[in-house]
């Protein structure tokens, strides 16, 4: 049961990724793919967390902490540069 | 070069690159070749049995780390060194670390919220390093993340208010190349006084070198030798290095 | 579940193959470095999915997010669009 529910949710996921990807390739503005890339970073999160309780294996959940932790900051560099300002000030 | 010239260049480097490739893939030796250097790393790493060759660290990826390739992390450490001073001798003088506004309030507040995270999650892989994935590298990175994010959504500004200024960055990175090579060459001072064998970059005792850093932690667990302060180091030295590179590059050209 | 893994690894590399295409003939360089952070994560995952995390580690932590911060402070000086 758990297994069925875990690999549905596992297809719904790479679903969704496939299409944020479209959105990264095709995007017409740079914000657009930002919040695509944003999608597809915490969906790859929940997939690496997924993959950790299907095979029974703690030591794979560590890198989805930093992959969650790390987006919010490459968003803030676009953010910045989008600005206008100086990096830094 | 324009048109078709371009072109036929293109062509004729895919072609020659994809032909010395696929020339040394051939002469690549055949599977079999390289199985047991795997097998010797997997029966030896973690081998309660046999304590000769072991690294007494259940990961065995960060265990090849001392006893195996040391080597191979000091000069990495030292290369990178060597690269931060480069960039500091380009951008002479000191960044100006003037305090400005920053980003909006939701930004600056989520940011340092984001810090706190950020830096327990590095400081987490560093320490676990002997059980779970990950390493001094890898820890250095996020923690330089850390700092990163602050910069850019505070303001230069507000790192001195965290103690952290471009000498006392430097100082950090020193201390920790430092911790590493100082415990480099704590076996071989321990083999000149006491007229025993020990080697460099020596983490377990052998059957010959009785020299060994403490293989337990208390009393069960795992300790890995001196794995965990060697991380430490590393994660100093990585960390500040970037955080380093990242203010001198964001430095002006001319005040304004 | 091995052979789904193997699926995903496939068209994980798929898009990357589609996405440095992308790279290769955009003329906007923010764009291009938005897509090679995307093409990152994607590298990352493929690591993952291969059972070594800590290369996975290095890829999200120095390869994504220092490099981008990086080239994002050097377009400041050379300016957005490439001629």
């Amino acid at each position: 049961m758990l297994d069925v529910i875990l690999l549905l949710s596992l297809g719904m996921f790479i679903i969704s990724i496939t299409m944020s990807i479209y959105r990264i390739i095709v995007g017409p503005t740079i914000p657009d793919r930002m919040l695509a890339l944003d999608v597809v970073s915490y969906a790859l999160t929940v997939v690496m967390g997924i993959i950790a309780v299907i095979s029974g294996s703690p030591y794979l959940i560590v890198i989805s902490f930093s992959l969650a932790l790390w987006f919010f900051i490459g968003a803030l560099y676009v953010a910045r540069y989008m600005e206008g300002e100086q990096i830094g000030d | 070069m324009n048109g078709w010239r371009g072109s036929i260049f293109g062509v004729l480097f895919v072609v020659l690159m994809s032909s010395i490739l696929i020339y040394a893939f051939l002469g690549y030796p055949e599977l079999g070749f390289v199985r047991p250097l795997g097998e010797f790393y997997l029966f030896n790493t973690y081998n309660f049995e046999n304590q000769d060759w072991w690294s007494a660290s259940p990961n065995a990826v960060t265990g090849l780390l001392w006893d195996y390739r040391g080597y191979d992390t000091l000069y990495e450490t030292m290369v990178f060194y060597v690269g931060i001073a480069a960039v500091a001798m380009f951008f002479e003088g000191h960044a100006k670390l003037k305090k400005t506004g920053g980003m909006t309030v939701i930004v600056r507040a989520t940011a340092r919220l984001v810090f706190v995270f950020t830096l327990t999650s590095a400081f987490a892989i560093t320490i676990f390093s002997i059980k779970t994935p990950g390493g001094g590298f890898q820890g250095g990175s996020i923690m330089a993340i850390a700092y990163i994010a602050i910069i850019v959504a505070l303001s230069k500004g507000f790192l001195p208010e965290m103690n952290i200024d471009l000498e006392t960055a430097h100082i950090a990175k020193i201390v920790g190349l430092a911790l590493i090579t100082g415990l480099t060459i704590v076996p071989v001072i321990y083999s000149l006084a006491s007229g025993s064998v020990a080697y460099a970059m020596q983490n377990q005792p052998k059957a010959w070198a009785p020299f060994g850093y403490p293989t337990f932690l208390g009393l069960t667990s795992l300790s890995g030798g001196l794995i965990i302060p060697i991380q430490l180091g590393e994660m100093v030295h990585v960390g500040m290095g970037f955080t380093i590179m990242f203010l001198l590059l964001t430095m002006r050209e001319k005040e304004d | 579940m091995i052979e789904m893994i193997e699926l995903v690894i496939d068209l994980l590399l798929a898009f990357c193959v589609v996405l440095t295409a992308a790279i290769v003939y955009t003329k906007d360089l923010l764009l291009a470095i938005v897509l090679a952070g995307a093409e990152g994560v994607l590298v990352a995952t493929v690591f993952y999915l291969l059972l070594a995390p800590d290369i996975a580690l290095v890829q999200v932590a120095a390869g994504v997010g220092i490099s981008t911060a990086f080239f994002i402070v050097g377009l400041r000086k050379i300016g957005r669009r490439e001629e």
